[in-house]
């Protein structure tokens, strides 16, 4: 079997290649780009019966033993977010792979992007609590650099709030990590929740749980500190929103905080209100703000911000069952919301605009984008048989058997508000008479497509096949969560 | 902004610093007439040099996109950079 450090060394690699190579030979950065992300989807791929057989896989670096060396280790949850992460970064490449080349240095793009996703990997994989903390810079700061990529004053001005406010809730987990190191002399997860099990939940473990709190919640873009969230999305370039809002506010924001709360200090019943109320208020703030918005990339960042309330008011609950609803949410909601950010770039890329006012009538003129945009935008609303409406559903069922009836409530009706929303999208944006500006508006390039429709199917297939294909991996996920981390 | 981001991460180098601190310590460096009592802890130390680099590595990041926006906006006042609202 492949160690699992090759997560993160084939993304550096690359990246490495990728500006060495770039600036001169023409075209090599997109398809050594594409390779290695293909080549990361199928080794991730390739981790799901190993991880179904051994529960845990655990790589030890230069084969130095447990307390002393570094640990990386794969469990069910690792898995799911691999396969999650892998396969949006790679249909994200291919559609890059045209979109990119309105700007100049491309090659800067691709770099940048596999360091991010170096990052990414690298945090999920990582069973040191500072290799976390180190991925996960590594991944913040290409995300900033990512963010301003365009060069125009808005994604300058939103790449800095980013970068601020980034900074600031990196320093608090920094903070945090060196107080529970202080406390309990070993860096490794495994052994810190050991060591914190057995001595008395003190005040001290309070404050750490703040400072990890405030830290993971502002990189996941919770209700209190999201004000960075609506501007970095909205200003980055599309293939970079779709990737910051479908696979990195979760794993640095959602994968870490779970990691930690669930697996390290483990979870206490205030803990878990606190999740559920900041789950619910998200939700709902995020849909209505959405509501209000006519810059279409503005608005699938509110409805981001709802959706991971959804994510973590699944958490909040806290049976297996909401668990499993909530994990099949970071699922969907990485393909919904990618597929209709890729919709928006390629919108914004044939009309000029991203404002729902101008635009109309664009179902004749852009059918694949159309029919795309409206199989992610069914299921992110939450329509059967679509995928978004199995794990909504889950969640739901979930809180009223943990008898949680208002918040039950509140989170269906939530769901209503997203499929109003969105039908504002549909409506705006597809149906009604072309305006005479978009007369000669053209179909994006192949490779968008094929990255938009592939999405597209993912979403229906994953309804369908919600059961026999994806359950099993899921409930690894679940497991990986529910259970001790003992070694 | 950028300075007092700079101090924060100052401030928590210290306070790694100061975990890894031990009254009378010296270097852990194993020596044959010594043992291993009073030594400090060098974990916290090498956590405080990949901090201080990544910590440059932010400033840099973010002083160059703040030399971007005084390019594009002509000022460094926050208040007046706000094309993005709502």
């Amino acid at each position: 079997m492949i160690p699992l450090i090759f997560f993160t060394v084939i993304p550096l690699f690359t990246a490495f290649l990728v500006s060495l190579l770039g600036k001169h030979v023409k075209r090599s950065s997109e398809i050594s780009a594409s390779i290695a992300t293909f080549i990361l989807l199928l080794l991730s791929l390739s981790f799901i019966k190993p991880i179904a057989v051994n529960k845990l896989i655990i790589y030890k670096i230069n084969g130095w033993p447990a307390p002393l060396g570094i640990l990386l280790s794969a469990d069910g949850l690792t898995l799911l977010m691999l396969i999650t992460v892998n396969l949006i970064a790679f249909l994200v490449t291919l559609y890059s792979t045209s979109y990119i080349r309105q700007y100049t240095d491309e090659w800067k793009f691709y770099s940048l992007y596999l360091f991010m996703l170096a990052g990414l990997n690298g945090v999920i994989i990582s069973a040191d609590i500072f290799n976390l903390y180190v991925f996960l810079e590594i991944a913040s700061i290409s995300g900033y650099i990512l963010v301003a990529y365009g060069g125009q004053a808005e994604g300058l001005e939103a790449a800095f709030k980013y970068a601020i406010m980034g900074s600031l809730a990196s320093l608090f987990i920094l903070l945090g990590i060196g107080m529970l190191y202080s406390y309990v002399s070993t860096l490794n997860m495994a052994d810190i929740a050991t060591a914190l099990s057995m001595k008395p939940r003190g005040l001290l473990t309070g404050f750490i749980s703040v400072l990890f709190f405030a830290g993971f919640g502002l990189k996941a873009a919770l209700i209190p500190f999201h004000a960075w969230l609506p501007d970095a999305h909205s200003s980055a370039p599309s293939p970079v929103s779709a990737t910051l809002s479908g696979i990195v506010i979760k794993t640095i924001g959602v994968y870490a905080l779970i990691r930690v709360f669930f697996n390290i200090i483990g979870v206490t019943s205030n803990l878990l209100l606190v999740l559920m109320v900041l789950g619910i208020v998200s939700m709902v703030i995020g849909a209505i703000l959405a509501l209000a918005q006519n810059d279409i990339k503005r608005m699938f960042a509110y409805s981001s911000i709802s959706q991971i309330g959804y994510i973590i008011f699944a958490f909040g609950v806290g049976t297996p069952l909401a668990l499993l609803g909530g994990l099949f949410h970071i699922f969907n909601h990485a393909c919904f919301k990618s597929l209709l950010f890729l919709n928006a770039g390629s919108i914004e890329r044939a009309c000029g605009t991203r404002d729902l006012r101008k635009l109309g009538g664009l179902n004749s003129k852009l059918p694949v984008t159309g029919i795309t945009s409206l199989i992610g935008s069914m299921s992110i609303s939450g329509i059967p048989p679509l995928a978004g409406f199995w794990s909504k559903l889950l969640i739901i069922i979930a809180s009223v058997n943990a008898g949680y009836f208002a918040f039950a409530f509140i989170a269906a009706l939530t769901s209503i508000i997203t499929l109003v929303y969105y039908l504002k999208f549909q409506t705006f944006a597809f149906t009604g008479n072309l305006s005479e500006t978009l007369e000669d508006v053209k179909e994006p390039a192949f490779s968008m497509k094929l990255a938009m429709v592939i999405l597209s199917l993912i979403c229906i297939l994953a309804g369908v096949f919600f059961i026999p294909v994806l359950k099993p991996i899921l409930q690894m996920g679940v497991e990986a969560l529910a259970g001790s981390w003992a070694r | 902004m950028l300075i007092g981001l700079a101090i924060i991460e100052y401030a928590v180098s210290l306070f790694f610093i100061l975990i890894g601190y031990r009254m009378h310590g010296r270097a852990p460096i194993y020596a044959p007439d010594q043992g291993i009592e009073n030594m400090v802890d060098p974990l916290p130390q090498a956590m405080v040099l990949t901090t201080i680099i990544i910590g440059l590595a932010v400033a840099v990041v973010v002083v160059s996109l703040a030399v971007r926006i005084y390019e594009k906006y002509g000022t460094f006042d926050i208040t007046k950079i706000r094309r993005l609202s709502g």
